[in-house]
């Protein structure tokens, strides 16, 4: 027994089920999505803004934490990937496998290249960056983030970043003033390594998401999003081996299928699309 | 088996190229200028100005929608009703109007 209006619309609403079906699920994935945008406006207008001649506070929204040009690789890739899918798409109703197949494979190994960069390379970076806050003599705090080169039982050994543009955060950050750190050498990237004694570290932390709300917003909406991207790439997957079969029995439907495939990677490439300059840029 | 496709379908496909080009351009246009300062607001006016355009191309012509059937357009009015009364709601929780803001 078929089911009706698999490929034939409805007279009434002109539509094929699907089509309906899967435009209603993108409507609730605005929501979800937009409902984490909500959380960011919140986060990002509650960090408080640095006063000139204050010293700066290690809560005020962080620019330059990430990769642009990395970022902008991967908007590519989202951004090609979805003009193949397209393509891939008008293979199928213009009855051309071979193309099909070209166009379909492509767009799986973009969203293979999206996932490796982001999860391969952009995540672990974050989690072997360390933010360290100590004590000084003088009942300050120094803060200081880089690389750790050693780690005993007494001391943390870190390679500091260079300062960015004079901003510094407290003392420290390759200024020379580490308070209870001391200077031991330079780092394989020629920055110096400062030695902190473990009695006088109060916070000793990679730049997960329980670094700072800024990461903790970044990594939750490019997580949910890589998500996306993943069971996107599995369906595609899909349609390009076992699923391929239909071509040869049902192409309309078989396109239809593809077409919905492509709604909804058309919607995760519109999300990355506010993602990549409200993380990266703004 | 005969081809399910006419004059307009193949207009379509190329304007979608088209917009793919245009879509790589402004990815560019967009990395441009945050280089430029605009003021603290107005960079993030401008970036998502050129964010939503984009994404508007990506759902007209991708998507489909700018020769889609009511129901769907009749779906997506509620869709941003309730997102436009979401972004509402945090600015009215900002400013003070519901609960306590700045």
């Amino acid at each position: 027994m078929q089911i009706p209006y698999e490929v034939k619309p409805r007279e009434d609403t002109g539509l094929w089920n699907a089509k309906l079906g899967i435009w209603l699920f993108l409507a609730s994935e605005v929501m979800l999505f937009g409902g984490l945008f909500s959380a960011y406006v919140f986060l990002r207008t509650g960090a408080p803004e640095h006063v000139v001649g204050q010293p700066h506070s290690f809560l005020e929204w962080p620019h330059g934490w990430l990769n642009v040009w990395v970022g902008l690789g991967n908007t590519f890739v989202l951004i090609a990937s979805s003009i193949t899918i397209l393509l891939s798409w008008a293979a199928i109703k213009t009855r051309d496998f071979k193309k099909f197949r070209w166009y379909m494979g492509i767009t799986i190994a973009a969203g293979f290249l999206f996932l490796i960069v982001k999860c391969g390379y952009e995540y672990p970076q974050k989690f072997k960056h360390y933010g360290l806050t100590a004590q000084t003599e003088d009942g300050k705090v120094v803060h200081v983030t880089g690389h750790i080169v050693k780690k005993t039982d007494d001391f943390v050994q870190l390679e500091v970043d260079p300062p960015k543009g004079g901003h510094a955060e407290g003392k420290g950050e390759g200024h020379g003033e580490y308070g209870s750190g001391v200077v031991v050498g330079k780092g394989d990237h020629g920055h110096e390594v400062v030695q902190f004694p473990k009695d006088k570290i109060l916070r000793l932390s990679n730049w997960g998401p329980w670094y700072h709300p800024y990461l903790a917003i970044y990594f939750l909406l490019t997580a949910l999003h890589g998500i996306h991207v993943f069971a996107g790439t599995l369906v595609n997957l899909y349609f390009w081996l076992p699923g391929s079969k239909m071509y040869h029995t049902d192409p309309e439907h078989f396109a239809n299928r593809v077409e919905v495939s492509g709604l909804f990677w058309h919607f995760v490439d519109l999300v990355w699309i506010f993602l990549f300059p409200v993380f990266y840029l703004l | 088996m005969s081809e399910h496709v006419d004059a307009h379908f193949h207009k379509h496909i190329k304007a979608c190229v088209g917009v793919f080009l245009l879509l790589m351009v402004f990815t560019l246009i967009t990395v441009g200028v945050s280089f430029i300062q605009l003021g603290h607001v107005g960079n993030i006016v401008v970036a998502l100005l050129i964010a939503t355009f984009k994404a508007l191309l990506v759902a007209a012509y991708f998507m489909h929608l700018n020769s889609e059937k009511s129901v769907i357009y009749k779906v997506l009015v509620f869709t941003f009703i309730f997102f436009f009364a979401l972004m509402l709601l945090t600015l009215f929780a900002l400013h003070g109007e519901i609960g306590v803001g700045h």
